[in-house]
């Protein structure tokens, strides 16, 4: 309660210093930055295909920026949240970006989980000069199709790969066989996932692609060489993987077979079901609060409680489970942003450069503004690096069984800025 | 070896398959082969049903009520949805527009109701037995002879059964009907509900084995329309032979090439099949 | 008669007025207003493309995203080969055409049911092909265009410019002895088969003019946002462009202005909480239209504004 009280009347106080600042500076007739508030946009999944990340993602940010006002707001002003539905279509993300710059004035916007919306949203980051976070995993964002103003404090797909593959060679097997989404996503994460494994020297002994919205997943997983494969890789999203892993235990490929999934496979999903049980699958940030690393624990549960979400994964009020490979994502870009621009002293647009720079490799350790951990953001490419944790179904529950170091993930860049 | 017995498979699972798209067919072959009504919104009865299943399975604790409950829940929002669009029904135009009104509101509804998190139903009956050396589910063999015993019932009650004669009446000679007695706006209703009701059936019975989401019937519609059209308009049992083909066809490409690209042949093939078939309304008796 | 040349006036004047109100929008507005307009311009010559078949023709296509996509690749690869906009958008206009013609005269084959059906798979069939194809349209992941952003009232101009000169085109050809054909086909084909005239004929060059349309739409698009992707040839922009079109009524040519303008301005006023019910209200407002206001909002005005000036029940051949 003390705390609560001691830190409204800083920023009662903070404001009436704000405004008599203003008031100062309108009588000397320039314009004062300190009086406005600083707004941060989330183009956000509100419905259509992800709008079960999208539930957090708000959520997320909310408290992210909740917290920090309470803490006296960044550089003394006041942070304002402005978000648009996004409807998981890059078409009306694209108009969700523009709102969020050009009408709702927003200073930094952080992106969207789809990757098609961020890939549409970044040329208007660089023709508005507005830095941009994305959450999308799409590789090139932080590649040939970004610009200065992106930063992606999150894995790529490629970071994913990088990471993951050779903890999975060394436990699960070293002959793979891999199902995947037939579209951009699914076949660029196989490439990824495939190149290193067969440069580490494993083997991809098969390739299935299976087509977008496949309902019936008997006649690929028929396909499947269950003699000569050790571990069957999933790389499908959502109702997808949902399926196919059903499909598995029914087909018996769980039998004498590890199967490993991507990032998306059982993000936010209930994994207490046959199908799941046992699966193997890479997740930026642990579901449970059990899992989290003893240095971090702390931090993870102010976090938590911050959010709204219980030990367990879940929201205490309504059950829904968390995207807990993502929604860290807005809480901690809030940070980086306030990280940025008390470090710098940005004021506005002619401080942009100033700011970049002290984005660009800028490196943070574990605290509650950046319950993940350790990491950094690579001044080549803008692309973060930061642990990822191999988890699996137990129990039909979700434990983190190895952490693997922000090392790992990172790769060579695709393109210098 | 290998290979042959991934054809057998893909071949058997593909006619299962095929069963439970030439239900949700036939149901579509009454609206539109029988009525003549273009109802774009039957992917979304077929998606209500999936959705009701899952609900009532959860609320009543087992999932065999919903065999019943779901396709009378079901037929009723058709038949409703028929009498709102009445006034349009016999202009295909306009009913491609209303009937698509219908579907955005049905599945902004499931959206609201039940948000877009894919739905997992448990299977009813967890046996399986082993096809061509992988597990298959009894399940997947009882929704096929339920979706068989439907569709005999559907032939009966079209074929043998006063109503059945006046469904098929009403289309080919309204006037007549009107000058016999029959009650042609009831008819409609009937009709259009029995359709819908067979769509929610095959909802129903497809729901343990698919994620259920709102998307789910937007993404079959296209497919069931050109089943009907291609199999052969009223007919009960060429809709039925031509959904198993599409099934066992798809199933062959997609598997066996490119999947994208044996989606994109798949449609070539039905498309010409379409342009260049002889209009088989005219060929009916 | 002279109550027609006093409409023709009073039409005149009530097109003029929200075209020049639209003219001085951005002196007045802020910036995302203007880019907001400019999306609303460029979605109403997309609907218009639509109206064009379908309100003038008779034919329901839900086909038209694929000319829409075309038209945003065509307008990528101009740019990336250097030709400068104003040669994109002659070959986007000219892609589109071709496209139109050769697609129509497959389409035209099929009536009714057959012919939404068939024009539903060509959209789908090339969505495929673009989600299949990425080293040619970088897939779901799309591909920048380059280009050098005027600036956000530049482009306005731009838009109004292209969006003015394809309306005024379209009503030029409407009431044009080609245009009365169009509707004497969408009236009664087989009394237009027995005047002599060859109706696929007609019906295969709407449909290429509407692919130039909706082409050309595709192109501005991709030029306003800098961003193409395979999901442009996705049907359900088609379905934007239906329903637009029914709203502010077919076979106008401020019809489709009017309901892409109404609906995207309801999207952006809504809260997010209401923005989830959405798609329901568009589902009932679509049923509402069909069953109640067939000819949509001009429709609704045209037989108030009949009443008010004749007096009496005007003729209602607009």
């Amino acid at each position: 309660m003390n705390d609560k009280i001691e830190s409204i009347s800083r920023r009662n106080f903070l404001k009436l210093l704000g405004s008599g600042v203003a008031s100062v500076a309108l009588l000397g007739g320039r314009k004062s930055y300190a009086k406005s508030p600083l707004t941060i946009g989330l183009q956000v999944e509100m419905t259509g295909g992800l709008a079960t990340y999208g539930y957090w993602h708000l959520k997320s940010a909310r408290a992210a920026i909740e917290k920090i006002n309470e803490e006296g707001g960044i550089a003394g002003r006041e942070v304002k949240l402005v978000y648009g539905d996004t409807e998981t279509n890059p078409a009306v993300g694209s108009r969700v970006m523009n709102r969020l710059i050009l009408r709702e004035g927003a200073d930094f916007v952080i992106g969207s989980q789809h990757s098609g919306v961020c890939l549409a949203s970044v040329p208007l980051a660089k023709r508005f000069s507005v830095p941009y976070f994305p959450i999308g995993e799409a590789t090139e964002i932080t590649g040939p199709q970004g610009n200065k103003y992106v930063f992606r404090s999150n894995y790529s797909v490629k970071a994913h790969a990088k990471s993951g593959y050779r903890w999975v060679m060394d436990n699960l097997g070293t002959d793979w066989t891999v199902v995947y989404a037939d579209y951009a996503m699914g076949q660029s994460a196989v490439t990824e996932w495939s190149s290193y494994l067969t440069a580490a020297g494993g083997k991809l002994v098969g390739k299935i692609p299976v087509p977008q919205g496949t309902d019936d997943f008997g006649p690929y997983l028929k396909k499947v060489d269950r003699g000569r494969t050790d571990v069957l890789v999933i790389i499908l999203y959502g109702p997808d993987a949902l399926a196919c892993l059903r499909r598995t235990h029914e087909m018996g490929l769980t039998e004498g077979m590890k199967v490993f999934g991507n990032t998306g496979s059982v993000e936010a999903l209930d994994v207490d079901f046959p199908g799941a049980e046992g699966l193997y699958s890479v997740t930026n940030y642990p579901r449970r609060s059990v899992d989290v690393p003893e240095e971090l624990k702390s931090f993870d549960r102010e976090f938590r409680a911050s959010v709204g979400v219980g030990p367990d994964g879940r929201d205490p009020e309504n059950g829904k489970i968390v995207d807990s490979s993502h929604y860290w994502v807005p809480w901690e870009n809030v940070h980086f942003i306030r990280d940025a621009v008390s470090s710098c002293g940005w004021q506005g647009d002619r401080d942009m450069n100033r700011l970049i720079d002290s984005l660009a490799g800028i490196v943070v350790r574990g605290s509650t503004g950046h319950p993940q951990g350790s990491k950094y953001i690579r001044t080549l490419d803008h692309q973060g690096f930061h642990s990822q944790y191999i988890q699996q179904v137990q129990d039909g529950e979700l434990s983190i069984v190895a952490q693997l170091p922000p090392e790992d993930g990172e790769y060579e860049p695709l393109s210098v800025l | 070896m290998e290979l042959v017995s991934q054809i057998l498979f893909g071949l058997l699972n593909g006619v299962i398959w095929g069963i439970s798209l030439a239900l949700i067919s036939s149901g579509l072959n009454v609206i539109f082969g029988l009525l003549g009504i273009v109802n774009v919104a039957h992917g979304s009865f077929y998606m209500m049903g999936a959705f009701l299943a899952w609900f009532l399975s959860l609320r009543l604790g087992t999932f065999w009520p919903a065999l019943l409950l779901v396709p009378a829940i079901v037929g009723f929002l058709g038949i409703l949805a028929e009498f709102l669009l009445k006034p349009v029904e016999k202009d295909h135009s306009l009913s491609v527009l209303g009937t698509f009104g219908v579907t955005l509101a049905l599945q902004g509804t499931a959206l609201v109701l039940w948000g877009g998190a894919p739905k997992r139903l448990t299977s009813p009956i967890q046996a399986s037995f082993s096809l061509f050396g992988t597990g298959y589910s009894y399940y997947r063999i009882l929704a096929a002879g339920v979706s068989i015993v439907a569709l005999i019932s559907l032939w009966f009650i079209l074929e043998r059964t006063n109503f059945g004669l006046k469904l098929r009446a009403v289309r080919e000679d309204a006037d007549l009907s009107v000058a016999s007695g029959i009650p042609v706006p009831w008819i409609y209703s009937l009709g259009f509900g029995l359709g819908a009701a067979l769509a929610g059936l095959s909802g129903t019975l497809v729901a343990p084995m698919v994620s259920i989401t709102p998307e789910m019937g937007l993404r079959i519609f296209a497919v069931v329309f050109l089943i009907v059209i291609a199999g052969g308009l009223g007919r009960v049992w060429n809709a039925v032979t031509f959904a198993i083909a599409f099934s066992v066809v798809r199933g062959l490409l997609t598997t066996f090439f490119d999947p994208t690209s044996g989606l994109i042949a798949t449609f070539i093939l039905v498309l010409v099949f379409l342009l260049f078939r002889p209009n088989p309304v005219t060929s009916r008796r | 008669m002279f109550t027609g040349s006093k409409r023709v006036l009073l039409a005149t004047f009530a097109a003029l007025v929200p075209i020049t109100l639209i003219g001085v929008f951005p002196l007045f507005m802020g910036r995302f207003q203007v880019v907001l307009l400019t999306e609303i311009i460029i979605w109403g010559v997309f609907a218009l493309s639509f109206d064009l078949i379908y309100g003038y023709t008779g034919m329901l296509s839900f086909g038209q995203s694929i000319f829409f996509g075309v038209g945003a690749y065509v307008l990528t690869y101009g740019m990336t080969w250097e030709l400068g906009l104003l040669l994109s958008l002659v070959m986007v206009l000219l892609s589109g055409a071709l496209l139109g013609l050769i697609i129509g005269a497959v389409a035209v084959k099929v009536r009714g049911a057959k012919f939404f059906l068939v024009t539903l798979v060509g959209a789908i069939l090339f969505h495929l092909v673009a989600l299949d194809n990425r080293w040619l349209t970088g897939g779901d992941d799309g591909l920048l265009v380059p280009l050098q952003f005027g600036g956000v009232v530049d482009n306005f101009y731009l838009i109004y410019g292209v969006g003015l000169f394809a309306a005024l085109v379209t009503l030029v050809i409407v009431r044009s002895p080609v245009g009365l054909v169009f509707r004497m086909i969408k009236g009664d084909k087989k009394r237009a088969e027995l005047l002599g005239y060859w109706t696929d004929g007609y019906r295969i060059l709407s449909f290429a003019i509407s692919g130039a349309l909706a082409g050309l739409a595709g192109g501005l698009y991709g030029y306003t946002t800098g961003f193409v992707s395979a999901d442009f040839f996705h049907w359900s922009y088609s379905a934007d462009a239906v329903i637009w079109t029914v709203l502010g009524g077919s076979g106008t040519v401020a019809g489709p202005f009017i309901g892409a303008a109404l609906l995207t301005f309801i999207k952006e006023s809504l809260s997010s909480t209401w923005g989830v019910i959405y798609p329901v209200f568009v589902g009932l407002l679509l049923i509402g239209l069909v069953i109640g206001f067939p000819g949509g909002i001009v429709g609704l005005v045209k037989r108030v504004a009949s009443w008010t000036v004749s007096g009496k029940e005007g003729s209602t051949d607009e």
